[in-house]
This record gives C-alpha cells, structure tokens and sequence, in this order.
C-alpha cells in the first residue's frame, strides 16, 4: 500500500506546486526497505480579492441577520484558509457545522446577559461572577483546543486534542499565582502580627512580581501541554519545550527594547529641534494656544510613528521566536519534524505595511492583510518527512460530551492548528 | 459506467471528474476518477477496486473561494478534486441532489459582482450611520438610565486626579468665593431639583492663571477658574454656570465615556482579537475625531439648557453670548478654524454666538 500512495504523490508533484525530493526518483519499487525522506513546503493559494469577497458578503449578511450568520460566516472564513493551506499537494480542512457555532455563541450572549443582570442586582455579584469567569477560564479554553482540533483534518483524517482537563487548570490557573499567592499570604500574616510592615510591605510587591516572572514558564509549560496533547489520527505530536527558552527570549526582548527606546528618543528629539527650527514661530504659536492642539497633528504623528514600529516589532519579535522554537522542536511520531524560518525583519515589514494598509483603505484592506500573513506563515514552514505519511488511520472516538464541545465554540476561542499568524 | 444510457438525458448530465481519493479512516491518497451520472456514480481510484452507487448518497461540500472541492462517499471516504465549475455545473443541471442549491448559493453571492458592490456600499453606509448616529444615541440612553452613584464615583476620582496634575488652588479671597458660592447655591442649583446635587469649585490651571475657563464633571462637581470668575459679571457667570450644568444635566461626560469605550469595542469585534499594541493606538484615532465632533454637539446642548433656564427666569441670554466671547478672546481661539465637521478642535463659536443672539431676539 505504501508503495502505491508514494507513486501517486510523485505523479502528482508535476502540479502547481513544488516539491523537493531528496530522492531522485521513489518508484514502485522502492518499497520497506528505505524510508523515503522528503521536504516538503507549506502553501498557501489563497488570494486577497477572493477572499474579499468572502468577507464583504460574511459583514452584510451577518448585519442583515443579526449576528445569525457569523456563525456560517466563521466556518466558511475558516474554510477558506484551511483548504487553501497545501501540504504535499494535499489541503487541510475545517468542517465544523455553524449551527455548533451558533449554538454556542447562544450560549455565550445568554451568560453575558445573566452576569450583566446579575451585577445589576447586586454590586457584589460583579467579584463573583469575574472569579468564576476565571475559574471557568481553564476549562473553556480547554475545551475550545478540543473541539477545534476535532473539526480540523488532514487527507480525511481528523486531528484531536487529549491534554487532561486538570493539567489544563495546572497550567493556566493554578502556577501563575502559586508564588503570589505564597508572598502574598505571607506578607499579609506579617502585617497582621504588626512586626514589621515594610518586610510586609516587600513580600506583598513581589508577590506581584512573580506573577510577572511566571508568564514566560507558564507559557512554556502550555506550549508543552499543546503540543504533546495533540494528535493526528493515531499518530502522535511530540515536542521537548524548554522554559529556559522562554525567559531568554523575554529578556533579549527588553534588551532590543532598551536599544529602541535610545532609537526612539534621539528622533523625537531630532523632530521637535527640526520643526522647531524650521518654523520656530509655529510652534511658540502653539504652545502658546494649547487650545489648538490639532494643529500639532502631523508632527504628533511623525513622534508617534516610531512608538508604532516599536509596538510591531516587538510584538513580530516575540511571535517568530517562539513560533520557530515551538514548532522546531515538533515532531509527529518520527515521521514528520518541522522547520519554520520566520524572521522578525520580515514579519515586521509586513505587518508595518498591513498597518497603512488598514488605515487608508479604513479598514478594507483587511482580507488582503489576512491573506498576506498566511502566505507567510505557511512559506516560511517546511516539514521534513521521513516516513510514509500515508499509514495515518483514524483513531477510535473518544468520547466527548456534547456540552464541551458547545462550550469550547462559546467563547470563540481562536484555539487552532497554529499555522496562523 | 455499466451499460450505456438509452436516454440521451442522462448521458448529458453525466460529469468525469479527476482528482484524489481518500479512503475512511486512513491518510493514503490515491489518485482517481469520479463519473458522476443522473442516478449513479463511480469512483474509480488508482489500483483500487471500482466503487459505485447512487448519486444521491454523495454529500457535496460547499463551495468556499477555490478550495477542493470534497465530495463524500457513502463509506465516509473522500473524493476531492480542484474542478469546481465542473462540479457546480453538474450540481445545476441535476435537479434531484439535495445539494443542488444549497452548496452553491453563497459562492454564487460571493461571485456576483453586483453583489459585491452592494455589500461594500451597504456595510460603507452601515458603519458610517452607526459612528454617525447610532453609537452616540445609544450613548446617551444609557448615560441617561446610569444611576447617579455611577457618575459620582467617576467624577470625585477625575477630580482628584484633576488636581495632581493640571490644577492649582485657587488664589481668589474667600469673600468672593462666598459671593458666587451664595448665589450659586441659592439662586441657580435650586432651579433643578433632580437627585443630582451640584457643587462649585474655584481653581487655577497650573501654569497659566490667566485661562478663563469652567469645566463640569459628571459627580456634578462644577470647577471654575480664577480668571473666569474675574474677567465675568455676574449675569455672565451664572450663565456660564448653567451651561456647565446642562452639560451635567445631559450626561456629556458619561456619554463620552461610554461612546467611546463601546467605539473601542466595535472597532476590536471588527478587526479581530488579534491585535497589536500598535494597532490599538491607531484604533484610538476614529475615538479621537468622533470626540472632537461628539464635543460640538455636546456645547450646543449645553447652550441650550442654558438659554431656555434663562428665560424661565425671564432673564435674557445674551450674557451666555458675552461670557463665550470673553472667554474665546483670552484663551487666543483663533475663529478662522477649519469647520470639517470631525477635526473642529472646538465647536465653531461663531455658530454657537449666532445661535444664542437670535434665541435673545425672539424673546
């Protein structure tokens, strides 16, 4: 069988899109006794006008209705993306059913309701039902990353989320504030005996810094749980993720920041001295007349600018560098590694340009923004796959109650493959 | 194919479509070919045995953009194949699939170019009414059904805040704060017995003491400048008094803060959850013009309450006309702004004069 498939796929590589294989020819003949070992590119063959029309259609009907059809306008916006994503010449695929989505999206709108009224009532509600919104935060989210794996497949074989639901509320809820909640109660006991409020008064201050100090290992520690919770069909993910990885990217993040911030002054200082010079009469003009504040616009802008690359970048900094660590470091059984080569200089150029796109078309250029990204991301991923990929089977069902999969919809989690940026 | 149709009908319905095939429960992908007739089909995929049926067993996806196209089989195997006119075509002409509507009705919305245009110029419309009249109605509704703690606590905290940063106490003697005070309390505030109490505050701008100016907050705390109460009669101030209360009165304060917080929210709903911090500064940008335009309207309002409190009380309301020009020509306003409608720093004065002189006329 394996042969088969494999010469269907080499007959198929004259098609649109490339392949490299690293073996000259996989024939029929070559059967168990070499694995075959190719690279394989992601695609995407999706174009900015047509998904436009897409979008524009989701936006008048979902008005004309309501908010009904979102719920249809996210499955095929979902879709569109999905099936134009290529990997060996075969499309991924979404297929959950609006109504799912409508139904949880109900559901949502119902809960809001309640918690406005609630609040209404009485003021007190208002912690108690934000503390359990956060209590129910591991859960939704959990949820969300098991319904979205379930509707998403691959060469018709779906994809499927199994992390444990109580390693869920570990990561999520538990050890982010285990440290603050440690100080915290500790400096409030000092406090109460009265000894020494300024020791009191520290451990308090750290407590809050730790929960600040734990982002990067929590963020890991559920890149992890993702990752190893996640299957396709029988086969199963893998990645070793390190939380050192994380504190060395957040710290070369503050690093690169400091350096932007010194960027950043010296040409707002070279601004103002240059307007200033270039027209100094102006601008004591406006100090003079704050009332005329707008007149200042276009040099606001110009000062305003550089905090807007540096709001980007470091936000394309962040994004690329865990993205090619996470998925570097996955693989599925020992058939398939990944490797991305985002670059920060690219994503940052790329989403500066979606920036003014966005503001001179006001907002209409998004469809093109949102294919251009996934262009993107899908280029920048190869895979390497050493093994037959065509031996995947479907796994059994486990079962999973109707009630999660609702609530994982309900909030609109955007838990997906991670092939979008 | 079996044998060949006798009936010319369904050989013309009959569609040869290549592409690939997956089988149930396994990732192999063979090539293959499907014939699609009126009544059956036949799969034929590479080096696998033929399968056939009825062409009413066959679920077609809809059809999104470009994408494959997926045509499941009874055994909950998949044909796939890029061909979608072909497919589309084939669906239209067999009056009797399920799918023979419903797969292709939103493609053909998202295909038709007049289509196209009316939804661009229907969500164009949509979103600029909504920014236009919309947001601001609903503002203020629910500013109006606000309970008055709300606005209470929001504003003692402005002007605390308000004080750190851009006021001064107030060098007036306190016989002259008393004065105004007296009559504030005694003459104006009782004119409107609502639930909402009314207090006055002196203050500087710090650094510039000579900034005629008076400001209401939604707490109904009233905060006059210095050089306001010197540079005003009386008849000028408590005009300008009950123009600051009209503002309270109208919830200004509170509208804004709900407009554009909702404003906020659209504009996140509409562009995704995925933002950047960048994106959300220039998200403040529409909140920023729609504020410049929200406060012209805000004044007018003002200014009426204002003119029809005056005359109630018989009182002219010229005074109002006065204290705006005084107070326009220490501040250095100058009036030859530009009177766009959204970039208007302040509501054109000249307008607001002209308004508040022809109301006096009438009187």
């Amino acid at each position: 069988m394996s042969d088969i498939t494999e010469s269907a796929t080499d007959s198929m590589s004259k098609d649109r899109f490339t392949q490299n294989h690293s073996t000259p020819d996989s024939s029929i003949t070559d059967s168990l006794a070499e694995a075959p070992r190719c690279q394989s590119n992601f695609q995407f063959s999706g174009n900015g006008f047509e998904y436009f029309r897409i979008w524009i259609v989701n936006i008048l009907l979902s008005i004309v209705t309501l908010g009904i059809y979102s719920a249809w306008a996210k499955v095929r916006t979902k879709r569109y993306f999905y099936g134009n994503t290529f990997l060996d010449n075969s499309n991924f695929e979404y297929h959950a059913k609006p109504i799912q989505i409508l139904k949880g999206r109900i559901i949502a709108f119902a809960a809001l309701i309640i918690v406005m009224l609630l609040n209404e009532i009485h003021p007190a509600m208002g912690i108690i039902t934000t503390v359990l919104l956060i209590l129910a935060a591991p859960f939704i989210i959990w949820s969300a990353l098991r319904f979205n794996a379930k509707v998403s497949s691959y060469r018709n074989v779906p994809f499927s989320f199994h992390g444990n639901l109580g390693k869920a509320y570990k990561y999520l809820l538990i050890l982010p504030i285990i440290p603050a909640f440690v100080l915290g109660m500790a400096g409030f006991g000092l406090s109460k005996t009265g000894v020494n409020s300024s020791i009191a008064g520290i451990l308090v201050s750290l407590g809050l810094l730790s929960i600040c100090l734990m982002i990067p290992y929590v963020q890991a520690m559920f890149y992890y749980y993702y990752i190893n919770g996640s299957n396709f069909g029988q086969g199963e993910f893998r990645a070793e993720i390190k939380p050192s990885f994380f504190y060395v990217t957040y710290l070369k993040l503050i690093g690169w920041s400091i350096v932007w911030l010194i960027i950043i002054s010296i040409s707002v200082a070279a601004i103002a001295a240059i307007s200033g010079a270039l027209n100094a009469a102006t601008f004591a003009d406006i100090q003079s007349r704050p009332g005329s504040l707008l007149a200042l616009g276009p040099l606001l802008l110009l000062i305003y600018l550089p905090f807007i690359m540096f709001g980007i970048w470091s936000k394309a900094y962040l994004q690329v560098n865990v993205r090619n660590y996470t998925l570097n470091q996955t693989q599925l059984d020992d058939t398939l590694s990944f490797k991305s080569n985002l670059t920060t200089s690219r994503l940052f150029t790329l989403q500066l340009v979606n920036l003014f796109l966005i503001i001179f078309t006001l907002g209409l250029a998004w469809p093109w923004v949102k294919v251009r990204l996934a262009r993107y991301s899908a280029d920048s991923l190869n895979v390497e796959i050493s093994e037959e990929l065509a031996g995947y089977v479907t796994e059994q069902q486990r079962k999973q109650s109707a009630l999660s999969d609702e609530m994982g919809e309900a909030f609109d989690m955007d838990a997906d493959l991670g092939l979008t940026l | 194919m079996n044998t060949p149709a006798p009936d010319s009908d369904t050989s013309a319905t009959e569609l040869k479509v290549t592409g690939e095939w997956y089988p149930a429960t396994s990732s192999a992908r063979f090539r293959a070919e499907l014939v699609l007739g009126q009544h059956a089909f036949q799969l034929h995929a590479e080096t696998q045995p033929c399968q056939q049926g009825n062409s009413q067993q066959l679920h077609f996806s809809d059809r999104v953009g470009n994408i494959p196209r997926k045509i499941r089989l009874p055994d909950n195997s998949l044909f796939q194949t890029a061909d979608n006119q072909a497919i589309d075509d084939w669906l239209s002409e067999s009056s009797n699939t399920q799918h023979s509507k419903a797969s292709r009705y939103f493609h053909h919305l998202e295909s038709n170019t007049r289509m196209i245009a009316f939804s661009l110029l229907f969500v164009i419309a949509f979103s600029t009414a909504l920014l236009r009249w919309g947001l601001p109605w609903a503002s203020s509704w629910v500013a109006d059904r606000l309970p008055v703690a709300v606005a209470e606590t929001v504003g003692k905290n402005t002007l605390d805040s308000l004080d750190h940063l851009f006021l001064a106490p107030s060098a007036l003697s306190q016989s002259q704060q008393q004065k105004i005070r007296h009559r504030f309390r005694h003459e104006i505030a009782p004119l409107f017995n609502d639930d909402q109490g009314y207090e006055l505050h002196f203050r500087q701008l710090a650094g510039q003491p000579d900034m005629a100016n008076a400001f209401a907050l939604p707490s109904g705390d009233i905060v006059v400048t210095d050089a306001l109460a010197r540079v005003l009669n009386a008849a000028q101030l408590d005009a300008v008094l009950l123009h600051e209360i009209g503002h309270i009165y109208h919830r200004h304060s509170m509208q804004r803060v709900i407009h554009n917080a909702s404003l906020s929210l659209i504009i996140l709903a509409a562009l995704g959850n995925d933002m950047t911090l960048s994106e959300e500064l220039i998200a403040g940008l529409p909140v920023f013009l729609m504020h410049q335009h929200y406060s012209r309207q805000a004044e007018h309002e003002a200014d009426q309450f204002a003119v029809s409190a005056l005359q109630k009380q018989q009182k002219s309301p010229l005074p109002l006309a006065e204290a705006l020009e005084i107070i326009t020509q220490t501040d250095g306003e100058n009036h030859e702004e530009d009177n766009s409608d959204y970039l208007s720093t302040h509501p054109a004065t000249e307008k607001r004069l002209a308004r508040i002189r022809e109301q006096a006329s009438h009187q």
